[in-house]
């Protein structure tokens, strides 16, 4: 180690920066790759020709000249060009510019400065990168960078205190072997180096985790501008108009669409992840109509709240969502809720008469929110603008037509064809079963949903046989099987027909748990259509006409819904347990917050408090047990007692310190002690024995031979450093034991 | 700042017969006891020791404005992921900071200064750099030295590392453009190490006090016209091979076997060699005497003292030097380098008020001595006769 540490030289130091600088690159752009900004060609050609800048660093060399004269003009044009044709989406550009940039700089030879900008540029990428996308694959890239950084940084260093002639010659990369270059990089690691660098690095971790940790969290409710990033598209076909097949459609897609942390406890029944509520029948399907859409409020905040009939807090345990990027801008909720809380400040719209809650724009990263106050039933509750349902119920209104005047009539539309009407007349009078009389709407539901699943399978290919009249109706009056939306608008229009509001509602139903760490992984197939029917005196009924073991929840309290749809057997396959690692991330670090930081300093402060009270009465304890010792009647037996327990003492404190000399001594060898010579004698001895046992020395043993027999006789001036000379020796012993 | 501990002692620094200072080393740890060491160091953190400088480089400020705006950045979206990036950057600035105080605490140094210093010819200033560590390498750390009276500065970096235990030298090629008393000082030591972030520097006044000869300057001597003045050849009282006995001394290893005085060896008992007066050469006295009121220019008089310089140095290295006569002194014999370099610092620090007349000289020795020529030059006379110009 000693003599290839001494003959690093400027040219091998160059070549070390160069390549640590290529790897900076294209470590900096690996969560590039996830980002959804259209920039994948940008990315992949950049990382090509950095990976080729790192192989074969003589072809990066050889570029002409001019190449580096033209670059500045033509960079600042497309950098230009791009932030104008961007608009006002600034980030992509933004991205695409540092990109460049940091390519640019891995492939030029670069001074100090321009290795600094290296670092910079890629140090800004990993940060972009992990504060728009917020995967655990920052953790591993930050884990992976921050080493790399170091080193390339020492290095950098290390190289300014050669003098600016001492340029690498073009001969320098003619001549690179990367086999010479990796045993020369591997001959300067010392194992106790490396565990000192490792030490060193933990210690590093372990202060920035205690840094992060005590760092005050402000709410200035991002006052600032700051990057956030929109979904170029969604995933799903969430959207505010679904025609028949959209969900369908989402159900062959097994990714995770959202994460919902539900405080540990499984729960019993298989929450309804209510996304978004369709009042307006079209032929094409439902949808949300305008009217119910201008009814949003917006907010602009971290914080909603639910209007004061749905504040009632029911649920005490938080739950918190971790919504996948581009799944939708509807987010998922498991009920009525009373408060909402997201991470930083959204700019949301807050449909209060549905319960529901739909982004701007569908998030193009993960997204945080966490609900309190859930009530954990199947009725969302009155609202005030339910009450000229109630009026026209109480009007003895029957089925309605499409084109009823705004919310909340439109959850009455039906269609207009008389043969569509005359179907679901029908279909009305088999769930009255002759009945005149009042019904009510949950008992109208139940008979329902038993004349829906009636002889008829769930299917999610349907065969509807061609006519007139609207699809629901064909399929209504054949009995052919069918899907979640068939079932779900099927049971709208009877219940509309019948008098009954009701309507559409879209979201997931039930998902994986993850049995590693006890929360909900709803993927894409868990997508699920169901209705909700209005009682005048409850409120929205939820109803589940769909079969297939799927629960009829018809008003009751969850509790008693069952388990289905949630898998029987919790999931703890391997990919359960990568994805448990993500939530993990999600929940103490990229959802850490302020109120986790109090209840951290908390509990410190009750372990600090709990220990100085027990030390302090340990020390009472002993001091009364002293007192009382020493108060105690002063004979010969008391005196010589006292003599022997500081006898006592005093061998274990001077036995205590003799050891710890003697075990420091054996750690290291003293110069110029005899010890020290003694066992160079002895390794020499060894040395030898080895050396005639397989009949040859090899140069390097007899260069340890040398140095010991200067360690056994020498004056101590002309010492090499004895532990290296040590180290060589037994390297030598084990390699002649071996051969 | 302490004295290096002996060399008994952990961690001590080889001992060096090379001139110099002793070896000095950062004082981080005091009579090696860790508790009290420590406290000092916590101490130090808030108030550095004397001399004791950590200031931030370009990266350094880079690093911070860095942290300035991506903790305005996380203060404003409480997005963890910029307090992770806030809380690492800050971190690598605390890493920083202790490599670079453990590299420091392994460093010891000294001033390694031999000479012989000449104006205008250069020779090493070296500083010795001893890694006391037991197991870490010893890594970037520049040295910058200066002198008092002479503008040449320059920093010394060590730009490999330094294994552990091991010493090296870091030399400087200084060119004295003066000729007298000068000191060289190490002023400070300077570390990036290890990122680049904090340039950390340790001042302190380490000085090693030189002397600085005489330049030696192109002056050729025409001694042709001294010997046609005065023929006879003046037998010089250097050690040689002649015909007249000089001296009689016991045999040393080497000596040839035809110089032994076989009759006195008989007498004594032991071998016994002759010496005689070498007597081909003709031998010179070389006069620094002369009134003060000569060398009332200072420019005349550097060039006085550099041409006798290079006249006694010629005359030594032909073997031609008996003696050098300074004012109001006695010849002094000139036979070894030693004594050479006598003449040499007594030439360095002479001052024109030092001058005077010449002490007592050899009666048969031919004398040269120097004086001014106009304004500017300076001219060597033998016995009276000009035989150089300078």
């Amino acid at each position: 180690m000693e003599s290839r540490l001494a003959k690093l030289d400027y040219a091998d130091l160059y070549r070390m920066k160069w390549i640590l600088g290529g790897l900076l690159g294209l470590l900096s752009l690996w969560n590039i790759f996830s980002l959804d900004l259209g920039l994948d060609w940008m990315v992949r050609g950049s990382a090509i020709l950095m990976m080729a800048a790192v192989l074969w660093p003589p072809v990066a060399a050889a570029l002409p000249a001019w190449f580096w004269r033209i670059q500045t003009p033509v960079i600042v044009v497309f950098v230009v060009s791009d932030f104008i044709l961007a608009g006002g989406d600034f980030i992509p550009p933004l991205i695409r510019m540092v990109i460049l940039l940091a390519l640019l700089r891995t492939l030029q030879p670069r001074t100090r400065r321009e290795d600094l900008q290296l670092v910079v540029l890629t140090l800004i990428l990993v940060v972009v990168s992990g504060v728009l996308t917020l995967e655990i694959s920052f953790a591993v890239q930050l884990a992976l960078y921050t080493p790399l950084v170091m080193l390339f940084l020492f290095v950098v260093n290390l190289s300014e205190s050669f003098s600016p002639e001492d340029e690498v010659p073009g001969e320098a990369w003619r001549r690179f072997r990367w086999r010479r270059f990796l045993r020369d990089v591997r001959g300067l690691f010392d194992t106790r180096l490396v565990l000192f660098s490792g030490v060193l690095f933990t210690g590093m971790m372990l202060s920035a985790s205690f840094l992060f940790i005590s760092l005050p969290r402000f709410e200035l409710g991002q006052t600032l501008p700051f990057l956030t990033m929109q979904a170029r598209g969604t995933h799903t076909g969430f959207s505010e108009e679904i025609t028949y097949g959209d969900i369908v459609s989402i159900m062959s897609d097994d990714s995770v669409a959202f994460r919902a942390d539900v405080g540990g406890t499984r729960p019993r029944h298989a929450p309804y992840w209510r996304m978004l509520v369709l009042d307006a029948y079209t032929p094409e399907g439902f949808s949300v109509s305008e009217s119910l859409r201008d009814r949003g409020r917006n907010v602009s905040s971290n914080f909603v709240a639910a209007p004061a009939v749905l504040r009632e807090s029911r649920g005490r345990t938080p739950w918190t969502i971790y919504f996948e990027g581009g799944v939708s801008r509807f987010l998922p909720f498991p009920g009525a809720f009373g408060h909402l809380r997201f991470q930083s400040r959204h700019d949301v719209l807050v449909g209060d008469a549905t319960g529901t809650v739909a982004m701007r724009e569908a998030p193009g990263n993960v997204l945080f929110y966490q609900v309190t106050g859930l009530r954990h039933t199947n009725v969302i509750p009155l609202h005030e603008a339910d009450e000229p349902l109630i009026r026209a119920m109480a009007d003895g209104g029957s089925g309605g037509r499409k084109g009823k005047t705004g919310y909340p009539l439109t959850t009455l539309g039906l269609p207009d064809d008389e043969a569509s009407l005359r179907v679901l007349d029908e279909a009305v009078a088999g769930v009255r079963g002759g009945q005149t009389g009042f019904m009510d709407a949950e008992t109208f539901g139940r008979r329902a949903v038993a004349l829906l699943q009636h002889g008829r399978g769930y299917s999610l290919r349907t065969d509807i046989p061609e006519g007139d009249g609207d699809i629901l109706t064909r399929w209504l009056d054949s009995d052919v099987a069918g899907h979640c939306e068939l079932f779900a608008g099927a049971f709208v229009l009877l219940a509309r027909r019948a008098g009954f509001p009701a309507r559409v509602v879209v979201g997931f139903h039930g998902g994986d748990w993850n049995g590693f760490e006890n929360y909900f992984m709803v993927r894409n197939r868990h997508a699920h259509a169901w209705a909700e029917i209005f009682d005048p005196e409850r409120g929205w009924l939820h109803f589940e006409p769909t079969p297939a073991g799927l629960p009829g929840a018809v008003g009751q309290p969850a509790e008693e819904a069952g388990t289905a749809g949630i898998h029987a057997q919790a999931d703890r396959s391997w990919a359960a347990y990568m994805d448990s690692l993500r939530v993990i991330w999600y929940r103490r670090v990229v959802n850490f917050d302020r109120e986790q930081q109090q209840q951290l300093i908390s509990g410190f402060g009750t372990l600090v408090q709990n220990f100085r009270e027990s030390v302090a009465a340990a020390l009472r304890s002993a001091f009364s047990v002293l007192r009382e010792w020493f108060g105690g009647p002063w004979d010969l037996r008391h005196v010589l007692i006292l003599v022997r327990n500081i006898a006592i003492a005093v061998i274990i404190w001077v036995g205590f310190r003799v050891t710890l000399r003697w075990a420091l001594s054996r750690l290291r060898f003293r110069r110029g002690s005899a010890r020290t010579r003694a066992k160079a004698g002895r390794l020499l001895l060894r040395l030898r024995d080895a050396a005639g046992g397989n009949g040859a020395v090899g140069p390097e043993p007899a260069q340890v031979g040398a140095d010991l027999l200067r360690i056994r006789y020498g004056p101590v001036d002309s010492w090499p450093p004895v532990d290296a000379v040590f180290r060589g020796a037994r390297k030598a012993l084990r390699r002649a034991a071996r051969a | 700042m302490r004295e290096t501990p002996p060399v008994e002692q952990a961690g001590a620094p080889p001992s060096s017969a090379e001139p110099g200072t002793p070896w000095r080393d950062p004082g981080f740890f005091v009579r090696h006891r860790p508790l009290w060491s420590a406290v000092r160091l916590v101490v130090q953190l808030f108030k550095p020791p004397r001399g004791h400088r950590t200031l931030p480089t370009r990266a350094g400020a880079v690093l911070i404005l860095l942290c300035l705006g991506i903790g305005t950045a996380a203060f404003n979206t409480s997005q963890n992921i910029l307090y992770i990036a806030l809380a690492l950057l800050l971190s690598s600035l605390l890493l920083s900071g202790v490599l670079s105080w453990l590299n420091f605490k392994g460093c010891r140094w000294r001033l390694a200064v031999s000479g012989p210093f000449r104006a205008g010819e250069s020779a090493p200033v070296a500083v010795e750099v001893h890694n006391a560590h037991r197991w870490l390498p010893l890594y970037s750390i520049a040295f910058e030295i200066d002198t008092q009276f002479s503008a040449d500065k320059t920093v010394l970096h060590l730009r490999r590392g330094v294994v552990p235990g091991d010493t090296v030298k870091l030399e400087w090629l200084w060119k004295p453009s003066r000729r007298g008393e000068e000191v060289v000082i190490l002023r400070r030591l300077v570390s990036k190490f290890p990122f680049g972030f904090l340039r950390k520097s340790i001042e302190f006044p380490m000085e090693h006090p030189v002397l600085v000869w005489p330049a030696k300057i192109d002056a050729p001597l025409t001694f042709s016209r001294a010997r046609a003045a005065r023929p006879m050849g003046r037998l010089s009282h250097r050690a040689g091979y002649g015909a007249d006995l000089r001296n009689l001394r016991d045999y040393r290893p080497g000596d040839p076997l035809r110089q032994i005085h076989w009759r006195a060896t008989a007498r004594q008992g032991r071998l016994t060699v002759r010496e005689d007066f070498e007597e081909t050469r003709h031998a010179y006295v070389v006069s620094l005497g002369g009134s003060a009121r000569l060398w009332r220019r200072s420019a005349q008089f550097e060039k006085f003292c550099s041409f006798a310089a290079t006249v006694v140095e010629d005359l030594y290295r032909a073997g031609r030097l008996q003696g050098v006569a300074f004012p109001r002194k006695r010849a002094r014999p000139v036979h070894n380098l030693g004594e050479l370099h006598a003449v040499f610092d007594a030439l360095a620090r002479l001052q024109p008020q030092d001058c005077g007349p010449a002490g007592e000289q050899p009666r048969f020795a031919t004398v040269l001595t120097f004086r001014p020529e106009g304004s500017e030059s300076v001219i060597c006379l033998a016995d009276g006769i000009t035989i150089g110009q300078a």
